[in-house]
Order: structure tokens, then sequence, then C-alpha cells
């Protein structure tokens, strides 16, 4: 028997069950706080270029691999910068978001000269400033969800 | 000799189609967010991809023709053009994915920025299509991006905790702050990239290329169950590679720098090097696969002539369909989009576009006038059945996921 085209349009059904499917997986969670998402993400970058420092530093990343690696991270946290600045918060969020934008500001200071500095002496200090940036930006975004 | 050649095809697929740029970051960034904990999908893909692809092979085998051409005398104009238009437009947004991970494989190696490498590795890519022989191709790509086995090697040497990742593998959501939502999300975007559409059509179109008959159907069962289980292999190992690295340092992959760089903690510069050039060799062979399927596709469904052994002047349409896509590729991408975020577009909506590609599939592989007394077992259709159900699922979740998770945000 060979297959033939439905009689009937069932796109209306397609369309039904994928609204159904969607309120079905919107059971499985709660969609995240866009300031926490945008504040792990600039975590992820700083801890990304901090082991970029540290991955060339012991010989392990070729220059080439780490300076992407770096201006990668450099991308994601000015992505997040701007994201964080166009953010609109209330209450506690809104100190949160002020405080994020000065770690912000303070990593991607640490991230250009990470990438101007590769290969140099200042290497592990900056990898230290990356790594406490991080832990601060981890930090805001654990606050940024105790507030929301 | 030749059958040991032909075995390429099927590691080919699997190197250069299984483990492309979508599966490289795809199964990089689950690894990095939810460890291994999603290592069934890529399991569950793999046997999907293994079975359609055998189908398809087994169709050309036995019938001398490719499985689009087929289809479009099966089902109809209007069914096989519901099937071309969704397998062409998910091909033609992987091939400017892989375009755009050559060039970014390229950076690594030399750190110049990625947007100057689009055109020459375009012209270069056209270049290949137009002067390098089909079983060069294949055999080059395949054995090259056998490098991609340094994952696997990597993997090994970070000296992992294996208890640790044996319990992500039999956990659902990992205790890192992500919801089911994403995990959803992700496990339809791990499916997507594992059965990518242009894999069977590639795999069934070369077929025709290599003049396979049915005494070549032992080939197809070895490819499909040697090189797509290698491909489903060094995936897991790229999610297990960032789940150890990149998971406790709370690095989240957004790159392909970070695909990498656990291989560069575990083996040093040298394996680091390994690795991006079979990045390298398996972007660059999955845009030769994916711009050879697209030529495929539109030249099957309208009856022109084809196949890389034809030159230009006897198909010459064909010919112009493979440089007119890699044009449409090359200037996309020089736009300065993402070739990561096209990426990510470019596994959901596979996902998206999976039925219009497998239902097909099934039917002629069912169809006594192309496979004769080979038509599916019982056991192959009951499992055939299942993925049609899977990949239904997948498809009709997939956009809702991605809106209400902005991406896996």
């Amino acid at each position: 028997m060979r297959w033939r085209r439905p009689v009937s349009d069932r796109r209306p059904l397609a369309v039904v069950a994928a609204a159904v499917l969607a309120v079905a997986l919107a059971g499985c969670g709660i969609a995240k706080d866009p300031l926490g998402v945008t504040l792990g993400d600039a975590s992820s970058a700083a801890s990304s270029a901090a082991l970029a420092l540290e991955q060339h530093d012991d010989g392990r990343l070729t220059k080439a691999a780490a300076a992407t690696m770096v201006d990668d991270a450099r991308t994601e946290l000015a992505t997040a910068g701007k994201q964080l600045a166009e953010l609109s918060t209330s209450g506690e969020q809104t100190a949160v978001q002020r405080d994020a934008l000065d770690v912000l500001a303070r990593s991607v200071q640490h991230v250009h000269e990470a990438s101007a500095d590769l290969g140099s002496s200042r290497a592990r200090d900056l990898i230290d400033r990356l790594r406490a940036d991080a832990d601060d930006l981890e930090r805001l975004e654990q606050a940024a969800v105790d507030a929301r | 000799m030749k059958r040991i050649f032909g075995v390429a095809l099927g590691i080919l697929t699997a190197i250069g189609g299984f483990v492309d740029i979508g599966d490289l970051v795809t199964n990089a960034v689950v690894g990095s967010r939810f460890g291994l904990s999603l290592a069934w999908v890529v399991v569950v893909g793999v046997i999907g991809i293994s079975l359609f692809a055998h189908m398809s092979g087994k169709v050309t085998a036995l019938s001398g023709r490719a499985t689009f051409d087929i289809i479009r005398e099966r089902l109809g104009p209007r069914a096989a053009l519901a099937n071309l238009t969704g397998s062409l437009a998910m091909t033609l947004l992987t091939l400017m994915a892989e375009i755009g991970g050559v060039a970014l494989a390229l950076q690594l190696l030399t750190g110049i920025v990625p947007v100057v490498y689009i055109l020459p590795v375009a012209v270069l890519l056209w270049l290949i299509l137009w002067r390098v022989k089909f079983s060069i191709l294949e055999n080059v790509a395949g054995l090259m991006g056998l490098l991609l086995i340094a994952f696997v090697i990597a993997l090994f040497q970070l000296g992992p905790d294996w208890g640790e990742l044996g319990r992500q593998v039999a956990q659902d959501l990992p205790s890192t702050g992500e919801n089911g939502l994403t995990y959803a999300f992700y496990a339809v975007a791990l499916f997507g990239a594992a059965m990518t559409p242009y894999e069977v059509f590639f795999f069934s179109s070369g077929a025709a290329e290599d003049h396979w008959t049915s005494r070549d159907l032992w080939l197809s069962r070895v490819n499909v169950s040697v090189g797509f289980p290698l491909g489903g292999l060094l995936s897991i190992a790229i999610a297990g590679c960032a789940a150890v690295v990149m998971l406790p340092a709370g690095i989240g992959v957004s790159s392909l720098s970070q695909v990498v760089a656990p291989v560069g903690v575990a083996l040093g510069i040298a394996g680091l090097i390994v690795v991006v050039v079979g990045v390298l060799a398996a972007t660059s062979g999955a845009a030769i696969e994916t711009a050879l399927s697209c030529g495929y596709a539109i030249a099957q469904f309208a009856g022109w002539p084809w196949g890389k052994r034809l030159r230009p002047s006897q198909a010459p349409q064909f010919h112009a369909v493979l440089l007119g896509v890699i044009v449409i590729s090359c200037l996309v991408m020089l736009s300065g989009i993402d070739p990561v975020v096209v990426t990510e577009f470019s596994v959901v909506f596979s996902a998206v576009a999976l039925p219009l590609t497998y239902f097909p599939i099934l039917v002629v592989a069912n169809d006594p006038q192309y496979v004769g007394e080979h038509t599916n077992g019982p056991i192959l259709n009951f499992l055939a059945m299942i993925y049609l159900v899977i990949v239904m699922v997948a498809a009709l979740a997939a956009v809702p996921l991605m809106v209400l998770t902005k991406m896996g945000a």
C-alpha cells in the first residue's frame, strides 16, 4: 500500500500539540532570572580568561589559542556588561545590579590587560585578579537569585 | 582493497557528519553545564542515525538510486518538496556553521580573527569540490578527522573521578543550578546534532557515488555499526573533557576555544595542535558533505544529472548549486555573525526537520519495488516507529523550548 497524503490539514493539530508540550515542559522548571544568567555568564568568562592565562603560563596552550580564549572572554564580558546595563531591576536586585556593574567593569579591565600582557611576568597576578572577579560575580549571581 | 576503503565512507560520515561543529560545540556546552547526565541522548542518537542510515544505504545498494531520488518518485512532488525544503534549509545552515568552524579552527592555530579566513575557505572548498575525486575526499577527511581521538586520550589523561562521571551518567538533572527546561532544551539540541538530516542523504548519495550494489549491503552494516558509534564515542569524550575541566571551574562553554582547551590541559601543546587539526578536518569534511548534500538534494529532486563523478560540463546544474550554496554561506558568514550562534540554531532547527527526513526513508525502505525481498523486518520497523515518535516529540518541543529557555541560557 502506498503512503498517501492525509486528506485533512493537520497543521492546527501540530500547533496545539506543540503548545501543550511547551506547557507540559514549562512545568519541569522555572525560567531563569535574567540578572542571574547575565552574572553567571560574566563569571564564566572571567574564569575562562584566568584558565587561558594559567595554561599558557604553564606551557599547555599556544599563544594563539590562549589569545583566542581571552578574546572570546572579553567579548562575552562586554556582552554581559551591555545586557546588565540594559536590565530593568527593582528592589534589592537594583543594588546587586549596581555592584555587579562595578565588578564587571573591573573584570573587563583585567581581561584587557591579560590580552595585552599575555606571556608577561604579570600573568600570575592577573590570574589571581580574574579568579577574584569570577568569585565576586558568582557571589552576586547568588545574591541576585536570593533578591528575586 | 576497494572494500576496505569503502569503510572510510562510514568513518567520514561519522567524523565529518556525526562529529561536526554542531557536535563539538553542543557536547562541550552540555558537558560544562550538565556533566555527563545527557550522555544517554548521544546513545539514543547514535542508534537512531545508525538505523536510518542503514535503511538509506540499503535502498541505494539495492535500487542503485539515492534515497531522495526515490522519495520524489514514491511519495510524489509535494511530499518530496516538503522533505527538500526542510532538509535543504537545515543543511545550508549547517554548511554556514561548518565554514565558520573551519575559520575558528584556523584562528586557534594562528591567532588571526576568523572573518579573515571565510573567503579563502569558501574558495578552497569550491576548488576541492570541483577538482578533487570523491574517493580522495572521503579518505583524507575521514583519516584526518580521526585526530579527534585526542579527546578520548585527554579524558583518560585528565585522570577523572570515574565514579563521579558514572554518577553523572546515571542522574538526570545535575545540582548546578540548571533547571528542567534547560535540560530538555539541550537534550533536544544534542539529539538534533546527532541525527542531523544531511548525514543520511550524504550517506545514501555517497553510496551511489561509490556504485554500491546488493553485494555491498555488508558495507552499509559495517559503516553504520563502526563509523557512527565511533562518532558517538568521540561526542561523549568531548562532553567528558568539558565535564572534568570546565564544570568544576564554573566555566560554561560558549566558544570553540573552550571546547579544545581541556585537551591542552591534559596533553599540552602537542595534544592541543593535534586536536585543533582534527577539528579543522572534521569541520572541513562536514563542509564538503553539507555542500555536496545541498547539490545532491536539489539535483535529485529536479531530476538533473548529479554526482562528483560527473564533470561540470556533464552536470552543470549540480555544480552550479554547489557554487551557489558556497557563495550564500560565505556571504552570510562574512556579515560577522558568530559561527557558534549559527551552530546552535542549526542543531535546534535540525531537530524540527527530523520527521520530514526520516519518515520518507522508512516508507521507501519498506517498498519491495525498490528493495525487493530486503524490506525492513518487524524488529527494525518496530524500532524505527519508536524513533519516529521520538523525532516527532523532539521536533514539536524544539522551538517552544528554544523560546522558553532563550536558547538554553
